[in-house]
């Protein structure tokens, strides 16, 4: 039995898909940045990536060249060069999108997951092949190196719900208010109907969630071998179908990712072609097995040096700089007038006061007001990497979705979290919040 | 050498496959979001505990998409506020409730129209996941039914 789904026939057709993904996210990306300005919410850290919006010259010249790496690496000219220029231009649209829009365009993320998992695939079979050693079947390392990547992605966002939102995250409440939010109130069709029975029947949408989330975090299994490839990806691929009826939102790249990888498309065309299929994937005789392990360290390495190279709001916009992380589906208990050292109508700076306390389980929410605007800034205790705009260590600090530009009230929040952190002394923080709550 | 062992047991493919898997789930935490890397966090911060949209709601309290209507007359331009409705805090989505009122602005005019309200609908969501709902008017309009 093989262990991989496409044998031993050539990867032609992923190098082909993963090429084509590539290429269609460079137009998606550089059509919206053609388009993009710069505005309120626009995140400045990157001033460089900001100027490619709205400049269609530049980022059509930037997609031109992406095209052409994509294109060199369908046809396996230099794949390890041309997967590392697509991955630095699509990189480049990217994160201008991101600092322009705040928001994370994630679907191209799958495309760039997909993408360094096969280079790294790539470069194993290059070293071999520089070592003189036999490559039993050309590109199914990459292969294997793109499918590990594309499972972890699942597992990632597994390893996200679990450890930003715990076992909360199968609440019926997610899926109902995404669902009720992006719903037509008009459409009576069989698919509005099926979208009101999961908003309105909590036990389904908890089903959903909790088979969402059974499925990524097993997302490994789909590496095992070809049968539990074609079985978990046909599972991927209804997931992507069930999230794109409930709420519209289309996950293309990762519906073609795992399409193209999942099944056993050169036996398939070889039956309908009644040919003879590929053979098995040979194991290598002299495998450096051992070496391999320096993988995951080279990745971790990456991973690193991005987190040092680009600033922290680019890297943490939407994913947590306003994410509602920190928000609690609680019911809020009764508004304190006092919460540590801070009391209801205290002021804060440019205006803003306190304006309400409330608690849901550890979280805290000040309520923070100036004439007619008011949010919340909601602190909760945290044990590791503290998260958020107005985070300190030992503390998360994630302020209301709103539509008030952030400098207005940066001021009042970053006050607010001193007077905490002050009051906390010589504690962590995370102990003096949690005090506070016993204490209330 | 378990670790060469157990390597050698998994074959090359599954090996690289895996540790790959590995690889990049430890890359994603600690780049974040730095594209190719990610932490794929998108919806994981769970509960939204209300929901909204901007909504027509016609004499006879029928709630239907703004969409649904046309020949639009309003006393004043049709600006969502979410903030300014007594229900706020809820959660909308600031690009949905635009688009709405754009259709609005753009089917604006005409004749023998209905009393139709410009509401956020709100639906708010309570920890077992039973609804309430409450409306906040916006404008009080006439249109005409497409």
């Amino acid at each position: 039995m093989s262990v991989s789904p496409w044998g031993a026939s050539p990867r032609r057709g992923l190098r082909v898909g993963l090429a084509l993904v590539l290429a269609f996210d460079a137009t998606i990306a550089a059509n919206a940045l053609s388009h993009a300005e710069v505005g309120e919410d626009s995140i400045r850290a990157v001033p460089w990536l900001l100027a490619l919006g709205g400049r269609p010259l530049v980022v059509w010249a930037l997609a031109a060249v992406a095209y052409l790496a994509a294109f060199m690496f369908a046809r396996a000219r230099r794949p390890i060069a041309s997967g590392l220029v697509a991955l630095a231009v699509l990189g480049a649209l990217v994160g201008a999108l991101t600092a322009l829009q705040a928001m994370v365009p994630r679907n191209f993320y799958v495309t760039g997951t997909a993408v360094t998992g096969w280079l790294v695939g790539e470069l194993v079979e290059w070293a071999r092949r520089r070592r003189g050693e036999p490559v039993a079947s050309p590109g199914a390392l990459p292969e294997a190196g793109a499918a590990g990547a594309l499972a972890a992605m699942y597992l990632s966002a597994a390893v996200s719900k679990l450890t930003l939102t715990g076992a909360e995250w199968l609440s019926p409440v997610t899926l109902e208010s995404l669902v009720l939010t992006q719903h037509s109130l008009s459409d009576q069709s069989l698919l509005a109907s099926y979208m009101r029975l999961v908003a309105t029947t909590p036990s389904l949408a908890t089903a959903l969630a909790g088979a969402a989330l059974v499925m990524q975090l097993f997302a490994p299994v789909w590496l095992i071998g070809p049968r539990l490839r074609a079985a978990w990806g046909t599972l991927f691929l209804a997931f992507h179908l069930n999230v794109f009826l409930l709420t519209g939102i289309p996950y293309l790249e990762p519906f073609a990712l795992v399409l193209l990888f999942s099944y056993p498309w050169p036996k398939l065309a070889a039956r309908l072609r009644r040919q003879a299929p590929g053979g098995e994937v040979e194991a290598p005789e002299r495998g450096p097995a051992l070496a391999l392990v320096a993988i995951p360290l080279a990745l971790a390495l990456l991973g690193l040096a991005a987190r040092t190279a680009v600033p922290e709001p680019l890297r943490f916009v939407s994913g947590s700089l306003n994410a509602p992380a920190a928000r609690s589906s609680r019911p809020a208990e009764a508004p304190l007038a006092r919460f540590g050292p801070l009391a209801v109508g205290e002021p804060l700076a440019d205006g803003w006061r306190l304006d309400a306390l409330e608690l849901r389980g550890e979280e805290v929410r000040f309520w923070i007001a100036r004439q007619d605007q008011r949010l919340y800034i909601a602190v909760v205790p945290s044990v590791e990497r503290a998260r958020g705009v107005f985070a300190r260590d030992g503390a998360d600090a994630f302020h209301e979705q709103t539509k008030l530009p952030l400098e207005q009230f940066d001021a009042a929040g970053k006050r607010l979290m001193a007077r905490l952190a002050e009051a906390a002394g010589s504690r962590p923080l995370s102990d003096a919040l949690r005090a506070w709550v016993a204490a209330r | 050498m378990t670790l060469a062992r157990g390597l050698r047991r998994l074959g090359e493919y599954r090996a690289l496959a895996l540790l790959c898997c590995a690889g990049y789930l430890v890359a994603g935490r600690l780049a974040h979001n730095v594209y190719p890397f990610s932490v794929y966090d998108m919806y994981a911060a769970g509960a939204e505990s209300s929901a909204s949209q901007l909504a027509a709601r016609d004499r006879n309290g029928k709630l239907d998409d703004v969409s649904a209507y046309e020949a639009w007359s309003c006393p004043t331009a049709v600006r969502p506020n979410p903030t300014a409705c007594e229900a706020f805090p809820f959660y909308y989505i600031p690009y949905h409730d635009a688009e709405a009122a754009q259709w609005i602005e753009r089917h604006a005019g005409g004749e023998g129209g209905e009393p139709v309200e410009v509401v956020h609908h709100i639906w708010n969501i309570g920890a077992s996941g039973e609804l309430t709902t409450t409306d906040c008017v916006v404008a009080r309009c006439t249109a005409r039914r497409r």
